[in-house]
């Protein structure tokens, strides 16, 4: 008589949480993390056999060496992560090495390797949320000269036309395209290093710097690390990863930095920086003895931490002398 | 004698089927792939207002709208986000060349590991670089760009247009 009656209670209780449960399920489910939803628009280089060379940019750009005469496909993906549909127009543009800098070409301007590059799908029809993966094809003639070659694959939107005055806006976001055209395996890549300098980031923390410099004929990708030894009371420190986040051009040099952190002391230490690129090292050992650091508020609490110290001395000396003349005072009277 | 030869067979059998797994070793690996790098999408249409012609060249400022960079690449990578302005060009008359209009990011608020830097430009002729990003990770860098151009003196009333485009690559 009484068991039925909480059992029902029970069970109605479970079935309105699985309820509850189902319904909440499906919006956790769609609700998209705060940084995915970026509102824009994105593009994704999907690897392809270059990028089992292991060096991590061929993950970014799209990496090739080709012989004249020969082509290859790599695939981008296309994402929308706006809320509304978007024309995402897809083609590739010019681009070239200005000052050391990957610089882009305006518009659709064409060079060498853009003229021959084609993709599949030059607009792409694209719902809020949805990606589309694009087939990107380069294809050498059999004349082309050997020598690296630069250009991008771009994804571009743009803002309906203005009805009123004012601004038309285009955002566009590309992949880099890096291809060395030649016969046979990629050139040995061939770069140096500086001796190694060791100096202060902005916010204080020991930095060390080194130049490298491309002396080879084919875009490297460097990474290295730094490791310190033989410092002060034998201390040792690293390996701390070096690398340069962008493909070094031929002929190009680029300052890269590793950065410390504040615990580690000024010094002297052995600093050995050891880089490698497509089977290539190199590496620098310098010793080394950072700058040393400079305190906030600079020379003033310089001079205030002098005066506080002198003030301390100058109450010491007036507690000693005190001390001194008390004692003797009470010294003669109880002689 | 079958009975030992049996026997021995099916412990040779075992043997060997106890050792050739022990001996053969699986490689195995996992492949991080790159994210996206991306441009947040533009808003329609920025007018940067209206005045009164002037016989005074006098300079006119607006905001572009924020744009967010988002570098989902991972590892150490870098981007670099330029911008280009076409002449603001009127209905009828001479154009406001693109020299005269200037680029400022303002201050980038980054999420993540990534250091930001911004380049305030004054000529947008040629594709100029504005914000370089240095990634070490996922991150995000939004900032909310202003232009400025300088309307010369004694131009004709009028509705002037131009497209600017802004790449990240």
């Amino acid at each position: 008589m009484k068991s039925p009656r909480p059992i029902s209670i029970w069970g109605f209780i479970v079935a309105l949480a699985l309820l509850a449960g189902s319904l909440a399920a499906p919006s956790a489910a769609s609700a998209v993390p705060a940084q995915e939803r970026s509102g824009g628009i994105g593009i994704r280089l999907v690897p392809g056999a270059s990028s089992v060379s292991g060096e991590p940019l061929t993950f970014s750009y799209v990496v090739e060496r080709l012989a004249p005469g020969s082509r290859v496909t790599r695939q981008i993906e296309v994402s929308n992560t706006t809320d509304a549909t978007a024309d995402v127009a897809v083609f590739p543009a010019a681009a070239s090495i200005v000052e050391g800098k990957f610089s882009f070409a305006p518009g659709r301007t064409g060079d060498p390797l853009s003229s021959w590059t084609t993709v599949a799908q030059s607009v792409v029809h694209l719902a809020p949320g949805a990606t589309v993966v694009d087939a990107v094809t380069i294809k050498l003639p059999t004349g082309a000269s050997s020598g690296e070659r630069y250009a991008v694959v771009w994804a571009q939107v743009s803002a309906p036309s203005p009805t009123q005055s004012g601004v038309r806006l285009v955002n566009r976001v590309g992949v880099r395209m890096y291809v060395s055209v030649g016969k046979g395996g990629s050139p040995a890549a061939k770069f140096t290093v500086s001796p190694l300098v060791a100096g202060r980031s902005a916010n204080g923390d020991p930095l060390v710097a080194a130049n490298v410099h491309n002396v080879g004929q084919g875009a490297l990708d460097i990474t290295g690390a730094l490791t310190l030894s033989d410092g002060p009371g034998g201390l040792s420190a690293g390996p701390f990863p070096f690398t340069l986040g962008a493909l070094l051009a031929p002929h190009h040099s680029a300052i890269g930095y590793v950065e410390l952190d504040s615990q580690i002391p000024r010094g002297p230490w052995r600093a050995d920086l050891t880089l490698s690129s497509g089977g290539t090292q190199q590496s620098s050992v310098t010793t080394i003895i950072y700058p040393a650091r400079i305190p906030a508020g600079g020379q003033r609490s310089i001079f205030v931490s002098l005066m506080l110290v002198g003030l301390i001395v100058l109450m010491l000396l007036l507690a000693a002398g005190a001390l001194v003349l008390f004692s003797r005072r009470h010294h003669l009277r109880l002689a | 004698m079958r009975k030992c030869v049996l026997l021995l067979t099916v412990l040779g059998a075992v043997t060997v089927g106890i050792v050739l797994p022990a001996g053969a070793s699986t490689p195995a690996s996992f492949t991080l792939t790159s994210g996206t790098l991306s441009i947040s999408a533009p808003i329609a249409g920025v007018s940067l207002g209206s005045q009164v012609a002037s016989t005074t060249s006098s300079v006119m400022s607006g905001s572009l709208g924020a744009v967010t960079v988002s570098d989902q690449r991972g590892g150490t990578t870098t981007w670099t986000a330029s911008v280009i302005s076409t002449a603001f060009t009127p209905t009828a008359g001479p154009a406001d060349p693109a020299t005269n209009v200037s680029y400022s990011a303002g201050p980038i608020v980054a999420s993540g590991p990534v250091v930001a830097t911004a380049y305030p430009v004054t000529d947008l002729t040629g594709v100029v670089t504005v914000v370089t990003g240095a990634s070490t990770g996922i991150s995000t860098a939004t900032w909310s760009p202003t232009i400025s151009i300088v309307v010369p003196a004694n131009f004709a009333p009028g509705v002037y247009t131009a497209t600017i485009t802004s790449s990240v690559a």
